[in-house]
């Protein structure tokens, strides 16, 4: 039996975990082919990880959506709420120093959405995670590019996703709670 | 309502690999089909619970290796291959897909 290289064993541990528990047996299947495979076998590993995205985008198509969305809407939106507060502060005449908290406001909103986002199932936490890391991300960099305040942009990330997730678990308790 | 598709060329080309042999293992019909394995184990996916082909574990020839899935056509697969043969009797040879 050939010994499986990193590589190999990466992309067949992410080919299950996008498949999920349901198609283990079909992950195994694509896995026992490899040891019966001595040339392109990385070829067929990678060709694992495919198979599984095509199958749980076909079978689960709105989880998929929600993968491209949610960074997409991070990566676009705090720009446009960056934008939007920078007009504000232009036509308002606000000086530079005051028109910082401002921005920091405005991206606070959009934080704050961000972060009652929550995707359920297997995967999910991990792509609430990725949106949420891209949007500090690209609120940091944009508040790194507007001196002298620099970490605004991850204070006011933090503090928005924490609003917003305390907001969600809230809203969720609510709704556990029995009416009488 | 429920809708009909007709099988892609690459359907077709699996299930007509099956309908020429009795079981087969998934390297040899991508072998047969040209198919990559991304594109191969969806459609095989697709099929299995469709009730077109089924599948079973047999156990490796040689010692040490692990058993393998192997794939045989049901009669719904081969029904499904004759009416697209009827439909569009010459189609052409599946596309290398990327992976």
């Amino acid at each position: 039996m050939n010994r499986r290289s990193l590589s190999e064993r990466i992309a067949l541990g992410l080919a299950r975990f996008v498949a999920g528990p349901d198609r283990r047996r079909w992950l195994d299947a694509m896995d026992a082919e490899l040891d019966h495979l001595s040339a392109r076998r990385l070829d067929w590993a990678l060709g694992t990880l495919v198979a599984a995205v095509k199958d749980r985008t076909a079978r689960d198509w709105p989880r998929a959506v929600a993968i491209l969305a949610l960074p997409s809407a991070a990566m676009a939106g705090i720009p446009l709420v960056v934008q939007a507060s920078s007009a504000l502060a232009r036509t308002t005449g606000l000086p530079h120093e005051q028109a910082m908290p401002l921005l920091a406001l405005a991206s606070l909103t959009l934080a704050q959405a961000i972060g009652a986002t929550r995707t359920r199932g297997s995967g999910g936490s991990v792509l609430t995670f990725a949106g949420r890391a891209l949007a500090a991300i690209t609120l940091s960099l944009l508040f790194a590019l507007l001196p002298p305040s620099a970490l605004f942009g991850t204070i006011a990330w933090c503090a928005g996703a924490w609003l917003g997730a305390r907001w969600m678990r809230a809203d969720r308790g609510a709704a556990r709670t029995p009416s009488r | 309502m429920t809708r009909t598709r007709t099988p892609s060329a690459q359907t077709l080309a699996i299930l007509a690999a099956l309908a020429g042999a009795d079981w087969l293992y998934g390297l040899e019909l991508a072998d047969r089909t040209g198919l990559k394995s991304g594109s191969l184990y969806p459609i095989l996916i697709r099929l299995d619970e469709r009730g077109m082909v089924e599948s079973r574990w047999i156990e490796a020839s040689v010692p040490g290796r692990p058993p393998r899935h192997a794939y045989r056509i049901l009669s719904a697969g081969r029904r499904a291959l004759a009416d697209a043969g009827r439909t569009a009797p010459a189609r052409s040879r599946p596309r290398e897909s990327l992976a």
